[in-house]
C-alpha cells in the first residue's frame, strides 16, 4: 500500500489526494481585506481576531530569486538551488523555492505553485512542502 | 531626559576564541571600561548586557565577576541589535533619571557556518525547506536595487574593500587582511549575486560601555565624556520585510523604509541633520545593507548609494567615512557584542584616539545604526 500524502506543515500548506488538490492557507482579514502568509488569528493592521483562513492563489509573478550555493544547517533541500520571492494576486510575497536554473530565470516571470515530496517519514508517507515552479 | 555621557569603552578583539570562557571574553571588555572611564565597579548603579548564543546565568556571572554588589543586571537578546537594544536601556534609565551610571556589554561566542534565523531544529518549517538562510534574502533585494537603479556589482564589493581597509588598520578586527574590489568579486558564491566578502564573518567577541548622568561625568572628569544626544528605535511594518514575513527575519533592507521613518524623527528632536555627521557606524552584515542605510539614513539621494560609494564617500576623506573600525563585514559581527562596538568606535573617533584610522578634520558629531531581529536602534553622539 502506497503511503500517503502528509504536508510538512498544515498550517501553510493543505495537501490534498493529488497534487493538484495543494494550495497555501493564508489568512483574510474581514475588516479590511488585508491577506495574510502565513496564516495569523489576528490582523496585523487591525490588531483584532477578524480574520478567516483562505486558500491563496497558485499562480504568481517572480519579484526576485537567488543561486543559494552554501547549505543552512537544517536545511533538507541540497544547494546549489534557487530561492525566490513571489508576489500573488493577493498583495503578499510567498518566499519558496523556485524549481529551475538560474540562467532560465528573470525577474517578473510568472510561476505557478508546485507541490515537491521533501522526505518521507518513518512509515513511508511522502512529506509534502511547497514550491514554485516557471509557468509554462 | 536629562544629558547622558558615553564615559568609558572597552573591548575584546572580535575573532575565533573557541577556548575562552564569557567571562575572559568579558573581563578586559569591561575592565577597559571601567578604567577608560575612570570609574570603579562600585559605582555602577545598573548592568544592561546583550548576548544571543547563551545559557541562563551568563550575563550575571560576566557582570558578577566584578563583584556583587546586589545591582539589577539585564540580559537582551535582540539578535544582531542585541547590546544596542541593551545600550538604549541604559541610555533611557539614566536619561530619565532612575539611575546615574550603567554599564553596558555586548558579547557572543559563535557558531561557524551560515547564520540562519532559527537557533533549534524543528522550530518552524522553513528551516528544513532551505528558507532560512539570510544572505539568500539579501541577495533577493540586491538584484532588485542593482536592476532598479542600474547600479554596477562593483559598488557592493567597494564596501567590503573600504572595510578591509579600514580593519588592516584595526587590531580588535576580525579579518585584518585587505582586500581589493577584484578579490571581493573572486570570492566564492554565497547567495548569488553575494559572494563571500561582501558577507560578514560570524565571531566572537565583548564589548562594554560605561555611561552616565552629567553630574558623575563632571565627577569623573567631563574631559574626554562624549554625549549621547539621542536614541531612536523600532520595529518593522509587515511589508517591510523581505520575502514577506515566513520566518520573521527583519533586517531593514527593503529600501530601508523603517530606517527612514526612525531617523526622521531622530533628527529633527536633535536638531542634527545628515550633514552635520562626521562619522557613522552602520548595520552591515552584507554590503547590500550600506548601500541602503547611506540612502535612508540621509547621507546620499536614494538610488546614488553604489556611485557614491564608488566615489570614495565612505573612505576616511569621503563625505561620510562609515564602519571606520571595518564594521561588522571585517571587524567581524559576534551578535551580540557589535552594538557596544560601534558605540566604542564612534567615541574613539569623536575623541581623536582611534590611532591609524582617526578620519580627519576633528569629528564631532557621530551617528550608530544597528538591526536586530527587525528592531532598528539609532544613537547620535556628540563631543
Amino acid at each position: 500500500m502506497p503511503g500517503l500524502r502528509v504536508s510538512l506543515e498544515p498550517s501553510v500548506l493543505r495537501v490534498g489526494k493529488t497534487r493538484e488538490e495543494d494550495v497555501l492557507i493564508g489568512s483574510k482579514c474581514k475588516e479590511c481585506g488585508k491577506y495574510f502568509f502565513p496564516q495569523r488569528k489576528r490582523c496585523a493592521y487591525c490588531c483584532e481576531p477578524t480574520t478567516e483562513l483562505v486558500e491563496l492563489s497558485k499562480e504568481g509573478i517572480l519579484s526576485s530569486y537567488s543561486l543559494v550555493a552554501k547549505k543552512a544547517k537544517y536545511s533538507l533541500v541540497e544547494p546549489p538551488y534557487i530561492l525566490g520571492e513571489v508576489r500573488i494576486p493577493e498583495g503578499i510575497l510567498i518566499y519558496s523555492v523556485i524549481n529551475a536554473k538560474s540562467e532560465e530565470l528573470q525577474m517578473g516571470q510568472k510561476v505557478k505553485l508546485e507541490t515537491v515530496e521533501i522526505k518521507k517519514d518513518e512509515t513511508e508517507n511522502s512529506i509534502i512542502a511547497y514550491s514554485f515552479s516557471l509557468a509554462k | 531626559m536629562r544629558k547622558v555621557y558615553a564615559m568609558g569603552i572597552g573591548m575584546h578583539k572580535f575573532g575565533r576564541f573557541t577556548e575562552k570562557s564569557f567571562e575572559e571574553l568579558t573581563y578586559p571588555a569591561i575592565e577597559g571600561a571601567l578604567l577608560d572611564a575612570g570609574m570603579p565597579f562600585k559605582d555602577i548603579e545598573v548592568a544592561f548586557c546583550g548576548v544571543v548564543y547563551s545559557s541562563l546565568y551568563d550575563s550575571r556571572r560576566v557582570i558578577q565577576q566584578f563583584g556583587w554588589t546586589g545591582i539589577m543586571i539585564h540580559s537582551l537578546a535582540q539578535a544582531s541589535g542585541s547590546s544596542a537594544a541593551a545600550f538604549r536601556l541604559g541610555y533611557w534609565t539614566v536619561g530619565a533619571g532612575i539611575h546615574d551610571t550603567a554599564l553596558i556589554v555586548g558579547y557572543e561566542k559563535l557558531p561557524k557556518g551560515m547564520l540562519t534565523g532559527t537557533l533549534f531544529p524543528g522550530m518552524n518549517h522553513l528551516d528544513v525547506m532551505g528558507l532560512d538562510p539570510i544572505p539568500a534574502r539579501l541577495a533577493l533585494e540586491m538584484r532588485k536595487r542593482m536592476k532598479e537603479y542600474n547600479e554596477p556589482i562593483e559598488a557592493y564589493a567597494a564596501v567590503a574593500a573600504q572595510a578591509s581597509e579600514y580593519a588592516s588598520l584595526n587590531p580588535m578586527a576580525h579579518y585584518q587582511e585587505k582586500h581589493t574590489i577584484q578579490d571581493v568579486l573572486n570570492s566564492p558564491v554565497v547567495s548569488e549575486p553575494l559572494t563571500l566578502y561582501m558577507c560578514c564573518p560570524t565571531s566572537d567577541g565583548a564589548g562594554a560601555v560605561v555611561i552616565c548622568s552629567e553630574k558623575k561625568a563632571r565627577q569623573y572628569g567631563k574631559k574626554r565624556a562624549i554625549e549621547i544626544v539621542g536614541n531612536v528605535c523600532g520595529t518593522p511594518q509587515i511589508e517591510d520585510l523581505v520575502g514577506g514575513p515566513g520566518s520573521d527575519i527583519g533586517g531593514d533592507f527593503k529600501g530601508g523604509n523603517l530606517t527612514k521613518r526612525l531617523v526622521r524623527k531622530l533628527y529633527n528632536d536633535a536638531a542634527i541633520g545628515p550633514e552635520d555627521i562626521d562619522v557613522a557606524q552602520m548595520h552591515d552584515p552584507f554590503t547590500m545593507a550600506t548601500l541602503v542605510d547611506l540612502e535612508a539614513l540621509g547621507f546620499c539621494k536614494e538610488g546614488e548609494a553604489g556611485r557614491f560609494v564608488l566615489k570614495g564617500n565612505i573612505g576616511p576623506s569621503g563625505k561620510i567615512p562609515t564602519n571606520t573600525d571595518g564594521g561588522l563585514l571585517c571587524k567581524g559581527h559576534p551578535m551580540g557584542a557589535t552594538g557596544t562596538a560601534q558605540v566604542a568606535e564612534v567615541v574613539k573617533q569623536l575623541r581623536g584616539e582611534a590611532g591609524p584610522r582617526q578620519i580627519p578634520n576633528n569629528p564631532k558629531v557621530g551617528l550608530t545604526h544597528s538591526s536586530g531581529a527587525g528592531m532598528i536602534n539609532i544613537n547620535l553622539l556628540k563631543k
